[in-house]
C-alpha cells in the first residue's frame, strides 16, 4: 500500500469514524459513570435509611403516658419512609444500572430523604444542608436534568408542606408565603454551579472519547497498514516462490525443446530430450495441481466429505500404491495395528488418502535405506470424540529442529539443497496440514538428523458407537502387500469406435487431442468455435449421423462452450457433452453442468483419462448407423486443393504433421520480414539470430531447403559478408512455402 | 416520518419498563406523602388540657413570688416534646428577665443511665435564668395537669391568668398560642403593672405532649 493511499484511508477514517467511534466510547463513558454512580447510591440510601432510623431514635425514641411508653411514631415514620425511598431506586440501580429511570428514581428518593431527615429534626435549619449535599452528589451523574428533577422535588416539597405543616418543613408554625422560595432560591443558586460543572463533564467527555477514539483508530489503521503490508509481502514471496519454482521446470521444458528443434540431433538424443520434457512437464504439473489445492484451502473453497469409509481400506491401498516404489529403492515397507482400528469412521476418504500417500511418499523419497512404517492407532474409542492416529515412521535423513520448525510453511523445504536433491514442491506438508485441520485433526513431527522422522497424522473419527474394531490388517479383506496394478500405460487404452465432435480453438489442442482420439480409433470432426459446433452438431443429427460424443472447449471465440452447449440442450440435442476447460477452481464443474454438459475434464488432459471418458459416453450413447466421418482428422474450415511445389513440407504426407506444418509456414512471412526489417537497420546480429531459429526449426517441419538457406544466411551474417543476397533466398523460400501450405495438401 | 416496526418494539419494551418505574415510585412518594400526613396529625393532636386552680394552691410547695408573675410548667422527663417546650420556656424567660419567676416540675419514670446520657432535661432546665426544678408528682397533681408541656401563669396575687401548651405541635419549636398568650401577658404587666387582670377566664392554649400520669391512675 503506497504512503498517498495510507494517507488518504487515513483522513477518511478520521473524517467518517472518529466522530461515530467517540460517541460510542462517550455512551460507554457514560454508562460507566452512571453505574458507578448508580452503587454509590445504593450505599448511600441505604445508610440514610440507618441514619433516618437513628436520628429518630434519638430524637424521639418513644411517647410517654405516664410511666408507660410505647415506640414514638416518628421511628416507624423513618422505618417505613425510608424504605420506601431506599429500596425501589436501589432494585433499579441493582436491576438496571446505568439506566435514565434509575437516575431519576435516585434523584427523587435523595430529595426525599432530605425531607425525611428534616421532618424528623424539627424542621431544624441545619438538616437543610442535606439538599446541597445531595445535589452536589447527583451531580456525579453529569446529568443537568437530574439537578432540575431533584430541584423540583425539593421545591415542590417545601411548598406543599409549607401549606400544609410548616413546622415539619421549616420548624415554625407560622411563614411567610413565599418562605419556600427563598428555599428555592438557594437550591438553584447551587445549581447553577452544578450544572455548569456537569455541562463542562459532559463537554471534556466527549473530548477524552473523541481522543479516544482517533487513538483507538490510529491503533487499527496502522495494524491495517500493517497487514497489508505483510500481507503484500507474503504475497509477493509467494509469488517468487511460485514463479521459481515453475521458471525451473518451464526452463528445461523450453531448453530441451529447443534442443529437439536441433536438426542434428539424433534420434537417441530426441527421446532423451523428450523424456526430460515430459518429466519437467510433469513436475510442472505437480506444481500447479499443489498450488491449486493450497489456494482452494486458503481460500475456504475446498470442500470436506464426512462419509462413513474404511480407514484399513485406506492404509491398504496407500500401502499397495506405495510399496512398489519402496521395493524399487530397496526399502522395507510395513503396516501395523497398534490399536484395533475401527472398520469404518465419518471422515473424507479422498482426503485422508491425499494426505497419507503424501506422507509416506515423503518417507520414501527421503530414505535411502532401511524403510518405512505405518503405524495406526485409534484413540479413545468409547468417548464421544474417537480419534485416528496414522503414524509414518521412516530412517531417513531426518529434521533438525529449525527445519522442523518451517516445515509446514509452504515451499519451505528444509533447505534449498533438498529441492535439487530430492525434488517437490514444498507445498506437499503445508497443504497436508491444513487438510488435516479440515479433518478435525493435526500432523506432528519427531525427529532428529539423520535418525529418521516420525509424521503422525490424527484425525476425528466421528462416532464409532456399534463400529466393529478391527484387531489384524487381513481383517479389513484385503491383502496386505498386493501391489495395486499399474494402469497408467497406454496399452491398458481402450479401442474407440465412435464419431466425435472436438470443439477447439486451439491449434495445439485440436492436435493434440484429435491425434489421442483417432490413435484409438475414434472418428474426428473439429470445430473453432462454439457456433461451429452448432452447427456441426445439429446438422449431423439432422442427417441421422450424430456424434457419439461431443468434446466442448468451454472458452472460445464468437461463441464460448457454455453457450454452445446451452443451445444444443435448448434445441433438444441430447447426446453426451464432455466440457474441456483449464479452470479447475471449484464451481467450474457445477457451471459445465449447469450450461447442460455431461460431465467434465480438465486440461492438460491425459490419454488414457480422455479416451476412457470418451469410450464411456460412446458407449452410453445409442449406437450410431453409417459413421458420420472417415477415420482421419477433418477441419471444418474450408481447404483448397493443394498443389505440387518446391517447397512442400517433407512432411506433408504425415497426417499428424499436416496442422503443425501449416501453423509454421503460416509464421514465416512473418519471419521474413522480421529479417528484412533488421537488414534495414544493418543489425547484423539480428539476423544472425533470426537466420540461426529459422535453421533449427524448418528442418524440423521438413523444409531442408530453407534450413540451409538460413545456414548460410547465418554464417555470412557472423563472418561479415554482404547478406543481402542470402537474406532475398531465404525470405523468399519463406513465402514460397507459406504460398504453398494455404493450398489444399490433401483430400478429405 | 414513520418508524420501523422492528425498531419501536424495543422502545415500546423501555417505554413500559419505564412507565411501570415510574408508578412504583410515584406510588412509594405517595404512600410516604399520606404517612407523613398522618404523622402531621399525630404531632397537631393535643394532649388533655389541665383543671387547673383558678388560685394558687395552698397545699403547694412551690414558693410563689408575691412580687410578680410566676410560671409554673409540668414536664414528662423522658418525654420527646419536653425539650422544645424548655427551649419555649428558655425564649420567654429571656424575654420576662427578672420580672418572672418559673418552676418546672418534673413527673417521669425513675431514670435510667442511658437515658440520662440522652435526653437530660433537667439540666437544661435548671440552666434557665430564674427557672427552679422541683420533681414531684403531687405538685403536678395539685396544678391538675395531664398532659406534659403544660404552663400555668399566675400573676403576683395568685390567681391564675394563663394555661396551657407554648408549642405549635409535639416537639415542635417555633411561634405558638401559647407562647404568644403569655408574651402578651408580661407585655401588658410592664404597662399596667398596677391594676389586676381578670381572672375568671384565663386564655388558654393546646398542650401538645405525652401524658404525665398512667391511665389507670386517678
Amino acid at each position: 500500500m503506497s504512503e498517498a493511499s495510507i494517507g488518504r484511508f487515513s483522513s477518511i477514517v478520521e473524517g467518517a469514524e472518529i466522530s461515530e467511534r467517540g460517541d460510542c466510547l462517550r455512551e460507554e463513558q457514560y454508562r460507566r459513570i452512571a453505574v458507578r454512580t448508580d452503587r454509590l447510591f445504593i450505599a448511600l440510601l441505604a445508610g440514610q435509611w440507618l441514619f433516618s432510623v437513628v436520628v429518630a431514635l434519638l430524637i424521639s425514641p418513644r411517647v410517654w403516658v405516664g410511666t408507660t411508653s410505647q415506640i414514638h411514631p416518628h421511628v416507624w415514620f423513618a422505618v417505613v419512609v425510608g424504605a420506601l425511598l431506599a429500596v425501589p431506586p436501589s432494585l433499579l440501580a441493582w436491576q438496571r444500572p446505568g439506566a435514565a429511570i434509575t437516575r431519576y428514581g435516585v434523584a427523587i428518593a435523595q430529595m426525599a430523604f432530605g425531607s425525611l431527615l428534616i421532618h424528623l429534626t424539627g424542621g431544624r435549619i441545619e438538616t437543610h444542608f442535606h439538599v446541597f449535599g445531595s445535589l452536589a452528589f447527583l451531580a456525579f451523574y453529569r446529568d443537568f436534568r437530574i439537578l432540575l428533577v431533584a430541584t423540583a422535588v425539593v421545591t415542590l416539597d417545601h411548598v406543599g408542606r409549607g401549606i400544609v405543616w410548616p413546622e415539619s418543613v421549616y420548624g415554625v408554625a407560622t411563614v411567610q408565603p413565599l418562605r419556600w422560595f427563598e428555599h428555592a432560591g438557594w437550591v438553584a443558586f447551587e445549581d447553577v454551579f452544578l450544572v455548569v460543572s456537569c455541562l463542562r463533564g459532559q463537554r471534556e467527555l466527549t473530548e477524552t472519547s473523541r481522543r479516544h477514539a482517533r487513538l483507538e483508530l490510529q491503533a487499527k489503521l496502522e495494524l491495517r497498514v500493517s497487514e497489508a503490508r505483510e500481507a503484500s509481502r507474503a504475497k509477493s514471496e509467494f509469488l517468487a516462490n511460485m514463479s521459481h519454482e515453475i521458471r525451473t521446470p518451464m526452463t528445461s521444458i523450453i531448453g530441451y525443446a529447443d534442443l529437439l528443434l536441433d536438426p542434428e540431433s539424433s534420434s537417441t538424443e530426441r527421446l532423451a530430450h523428450i523424456q526430460t520434457i515430459r518429466r519437467n512437464g510433469e513436475h510442472l504439473l505437480t506444481i500447479l495441481n499443489d498450488i491449486l489445492d493450497l489456494s482452494k484451502i486458503e481460500a475456504g473453497k475446498m470442500t470436506i466429505e464426512q462419509v462413513r469409509c474404511s480407514p484399513s481400506m485406506i492404509i491398504v491401498d496407500v500401502a499397495s500404491l506405495m510399496r512398489v516404489r519402496a521395493k524399487e529403492k530397496g526399502l522395507f515397507f510395513e503396516v501395523h495395528y497398534q490399536t484395533p482400528i475401527p472398520e469404518t469412521i465419518q471422515s473424507d476418504p479422498t482426503r485422508l488418502r491425499q494426505l497419507l500417500v503424501n506422507l509416506v511418499g515423503n518417507a520414501i523419497k527421503f530414505t535411502a535405506s532401511g524403510g518405512i512404517r505405518i503405524l495406526a492407532r485409534c484413540e479413545n474409542p468409547t468417548t464421544s470424540s474417537p480419534t485416528l492416529t496414522l503414524e509414518v515412521v521412516d530412517t531417513g535423513i531426518g529434521l533438525s529442529d529449525a527445519q522442523v520448525a518451517q516445515l509446514f510453511q509452504p515451499f519451505a523445504q528444509a533447505d534449498t539443497s533438498t529441492t535439487r536433491r530430492f525434488g517437490g514442491t514444498g507445498l506437499g506438508l503445508a497443504i497436508c496440514r491444513r487438510l488435516a485441520h479440515m479433518l478435525g485433526g493435526d500432523i506432528s513431527v519427531n525427529s532428529s538428523p539423520g535418525r529418521g522422522s516420525s509424521f503422525s497424522l490424527t484425525i476425528t473419527a466421528g462416532s464409532l458407537e456399534d463400529v466393529k474394531m478391527l484387531e489384524e490388517l487381513h481383517e479389513a479383506g484385503l491383502p496386505e502387500s498386493e501391489p495395486l496394478p499399474d494402469n497408467m500405460g497406454v496399452s491398458t487404452l481402450e479401442t474407440l469406435d465412435c464419431a466425435v465432435l472436438l470443439a477447439e480453438d486451439g491449434l495445439d489442442n485440436q492436435l493434440l487431442i484429435s491425434t489421442h482420439l483417432k490413435r484409438s480409433g475414434a472418428r474426428v470432426a473439429i470445430a473453432e468455435n462454439g457456433r461451429l459446433a452448432l452447427e456441426m452438431a445439429l446438422a449431423a443429427t439432422l442427417a441421422k449421423e450424430p456424434f457419439d460424443v461431443v468434446l466442448m472447449d468451454m472458452q472460445m471465440p464468437e461463441m464460448d462452450g457454455y453457450a454452445a452447449t446451452s443451445e444444443l440442450r435448448r434445441k433438444g440435442y441430447t447426446g453426451p457433452i464432455i466440457a474441456l476447460t483449464a479452470h479447475a477452481m471449484a464451481g467450474d464443474r457445477e457451471r459445465c453442468i449447469a450450461a447442460g454438459c455431461t460431465d467434465y475434464l480438465t486440461k492438460p488432459i491425459g490419454r488414457s483419462k480422455l479416451v476412457a471418458a470418451v469410450a464411456e459416453y460412446a458407449r452410453q450413447a445409442a449406437p450410431r448407423g453409417v459413421p458420420l466421418l472417415s477415420n482421419g482428422m477433418v477441419s471444418a474450415t474450408t481447404r483448397r486443393a493443394s498443389p505440387s511445389g518446391d517447397l512442400v513440407s517433407e512432411l506433408a504426407d504425415d497426417p499428424d504433421m499436416t496442422e503443425l506444418i501449416e501453423s509454421f509456414a503460416r509464421g514465416l512471412p512473418a519471419q521474413a520480414q522480421r529479417l528484412e526489417d533488421a537488414l534495414d537497420a544493418n543489425d547484423r546480429e539480428a539476423i544472425r539470430r533470426l537466420a540461426h531459429q529459422l535453421k533449427g526449426s524448418a528442418g524440423g517441419y521438413g523444409f531442408p531447403t530453407i534450413t540451409e538457406a538460413a545456414a548460410r544466411l547465418e554464417q555470412v551474417a557472423r563472418e561479415g559478408e554482404t547478406i543481402a543476397q542470402a537474406l532475398a533466398d531465404v525470405c523468399d523460400l519463406c513465402r514460397r512455402a507459406r504460398a504453398a501450405s494455404a493450398l489444399p495438401t490433401r483430400a478429405a | 416520518m414513520s418508524s420501523h416496526p422492528v425498531d419501536d418494539q424495543p422502545r415500546q419494551a423501555r417505554g413500559k419498563a419505564r412507565s411501570v418505574a415510574c408508578s412504583f415510585m410515584f406510588g412509594a412518594w405517595l404512600v410516604a406523602t399520606v404517612a407523613a400526613l398522618a404523622l402531621s396529625g399525630y404531632a397537631s393532636r393535643a394532649g388533655a388540657a389541665a383543671l387547673a386552680p383558678a388560685t394558687w394552691p395552698d397545699a403547694s410547695k412551690l414558693p410563689r413570688s408575691r412580687a410578680q408573675s410566676t410560671l409554673v410548667m409540668i414536664a414528662h422527663t423522658r418525654c420527646a416534646c419536653t425539650r422544645a417546650s424548655l427551649h419555649e420556656l428558655e425564649r420567654l424567660m429571656a424575654r420576662a428577665g427578672d420580672g418572672m419567676t418559673a418552676f418546672v416540675v418534673f413527673v417521669g419514670p425513675g431514670d435510667t443511665p442511658g437515658a440520662r446520657e440522652l435526653l437530660d432535661v433537667r439540666d437544661t432546665a435548671r440552666a434557665i435564668p430564674n427557672v427552679r426544678v422541683f420533681e414531684d408528682e403531687s405538685e403536678a397533681r395539685l396544678f391538675g395537669a395531664a398532659t406534659s408541656g403544660q404552663v400555668l401563669l399566675y400573676d403576683e396575687a395568685g390567681v391564675l391568668v394563663f394555661r396551657g401548651g407554648i408549642t405549635p405541635a409535639r416537639g415542635h419549636e417555633g411561634t405558638s398560642a401559647g407562647g404568644e398568650a403569655v408574651r402578651r401577658f408580661m407585655t401588658a404587666r410592664s404597662v399596667t403593672r398596677a391594676e389586676p387582670l381578670a381572672a375568671t377566664s384565663p386564655p388558654a392554649s393546646d398542650v401538645f405532649g405525652c401524658a404525665l400520669f398512667d391511665r389507670r391512675t386517678p
